[in-house]
């Protein structure tokens, strides 16, 4: 975020904690489409995103005050926003939660043991469809992994930050960060052999 | 393991922007001398260089104003529960200090204005701190029987 | 602060008027004509006098303001106020304000179609019907905005509608 935004988001979580109900409506629209980008992420469901992202602003009215005007805004909002979201799998879907295999080589998930395409090799590959197949693709990968990935490239988070929305060491973050981008190109290469990435 | 074996690992985390700049280093370097290696590295180059580029999910155009009904309802439920809280004390404080002065007061009175009325009052103080302590012993009681039957009842409608 | 100022304007002038008008009618005798008969605080000096006396008296006019508050804020909840007032004032030691403080009602919200102020347990508007509060879609009661389920039937609320008629 730009040096004007962080001036934004301190400016109105102060006014958030005096019950200002237009810092409020600043704060919720500023991260609109990011936090409900990473919820979807995380839940893969539309609907049930969008009940999580409500869920997050109620909870941030209720803790605004436990917050430490010192520390980053955004990394306390993720991982506000993650906590719900993981109760939530635990509850509605307890088997996405699959954990990583502790192999490093190739980790096959139900996705991956979908039959290949059979498509013909072409020389050139729209840019979208690219694109698309990877989202497809990582949309297929444990949650731990398309966490990080979304965390990473998405928000374009550093790896500092990443570690603490997830509660985890600076090292496991980097191992998930391999793995997932590992078992993503494996994913890809077995849906599209042949398929030219450059 | 060898060198070539060990960047190799490094490459996927290289393209992600990871490394430490120790790393980093070490990586550019072995990428001059090595095709194969700098092969991998595209390849990796553009896997992440599309999942920086993913379309961004875009939610119902409803979501931001139903999330924001609630979190104000929210927000002024939260004011209004602090606010309570303050004037609550204030005014507990403030009863337990009047009841001090309206002793004090009331030993100013009966010092001279009372001895006129009622002369009988041998022990102005003890009858009155009985007086006192019987109007708070009551007055609590019926506070916290009401207030408990009101949230009963709120509890029901 | 401001909070703290639209309260207090909820007190009427008549109970300022009231207040200082006792004050100065109390302090000022008291001060001149019966502290100095005082057999022990006769002999105080006199600005210990003057601070005692009309320190003390600052009560009375809070106190007063209490009960002007009692009224004007029984009234714009729609409570019996006047029986809350003579409850404030009569009741010694201002317990009766305590208990107003804790037995009183939420304030009513002005109803969205046709401003009446409506008691705050209604879901509906008593004069033009218009949906006051968001209900539940299973038995019709009104339930909060924030809640996840209705307390009274059980059924899971729809959260994607703030209204659900």
């Amino acid at each position: 975020m730009s040096l004007e935004g962080l001036v934004a988001v301190d400016a109105d979580v102060a006014g958030l904690r005096r019950g200002d109900l237009n810092a409020l409506s600043g704060l919720i629209a500023r991260y609109q489409n990011r936090l409900y980008r990473y919820l979807l992420r995380i839940v893969r469901e539309p609907a049930e995103a969008e009940d999580l992202f409500q869920q997050t602003w109620l909870k941030v009215v209720e803790k605004i005050r436990s917050f430490d005007a010192s520390r980053n805004f955004d990394a306390w909002l993720f991982t506000l926003a993650r906590n719900l979201a993981i109760d939530h799998l635990r509850r509605i879907h307890p088997q996405s939660l699959d954990e990583p295999l502790a192999d490093e080589a190739r980790a096959e998930t139900a996705a991956d043991r979908l039959p290949a395409c059979d498509t013909t090799p072409f020389d050139r590959v729209l840019a979208v469809e690219r694109r698309t197949r990877i989202g497809e693709a990582m949309a297929g990968l444990p949650v731990i992994y398309r966490e990080v990935l979304s965390l990473r490239f998405e928000e374009e988070m550093k790896i500092e930050e990443i570690a603490r929305v997830t509660g985890t060491p600076l090292s496991t973050v980097k191992t998930r960060l391999r793995r997932s981008l590992d078992q993503l190109r494996n994913s890809l290469e077995a849906r599209y052999p042949g398929a030219d990435w450059e | 393991m060898s060198e070539h074996d060990k960047i190799r690992e490094l490459l996927a985390l290289a393209a992600a922007g990871a490394l430490s700049r120790a790393e980093e280093e070490q990586v550019t370097a072995h990428l001059r001398s090595c095709e194969a290696c700098s092969n991998e590295m595209e390849e990796w180059r553009s896997i992440t260089g599309e999942l920086r580029r993913l379309p961004t999910p875009q939610p119902s155009p409803r979501l931001l104003q139903v999330t924001l009904a609630r979190a104000e309802a929210k927000l002024n439920e939260q004011t209004d529960g602090q606010w309570n809280r303050r004037v609550m004390a204030f005014v507990v404080v403030f009863a337990w200090l009047l009841t001090a002065m309206s002793w004090i007061g009331f030993r100013l009175v009966s010092g001279s204005v009372l001895s006129f009325v009622v002369p009988q009052l041998n022990h102005p103080w003890t009858s009155f701190a009985e007086f006192t302590a019987l109007v708070w012993i009551a007055g609590g009681t019926a506070a916290v029987a009401l207030a408990l039957r009101q949230r009963r009842e709120r509890r029901l409608a | 602060m401001s909070r703290f100022t639209k309260e207090l304007r909820v007190i009427p002038a008549a109970a300022w008027v009231v207040g200082w008008l006792l004050y100065f009618g109390i302090t000022s005798p008291m001060f001149f004509y019966v502290l100095p008969h005082d057999p022990q605080m006769g002999h105080w000096p006199r600005i210990c006098q003057a601070l005692f006396v009309y320190g003390l008296f600052l009560f009375l006019v809070a106190f007063v303001a209490l009960i002007g508050y009692v009224y004007g804020d029984a009234k714009r909840r729609q409570m019996r106020y006047v029986m809350w007032t003579l409850l404030a004032i009569f009741i010694p030691d201002a317990i009766g304000i305590i208990l107003y403080f804790i037995l009183r009602d939420p304030l009513p919200k002005p109803c969205p179609g046709c401003g009446n102020l409506a008691k705050p347990g209604f879901a509906f508007c008593p004069r033009c019907g218009a949906s006051v509060q968001p209900t539940c879609p299973n038995c019709g009661k009104g339930v909060d905005a924030t809640w996840a389920n209705c307390p009274h039937c059980g059924q899971r609320l729809p959260s994607t509608s703030p209204r659900a008629a």
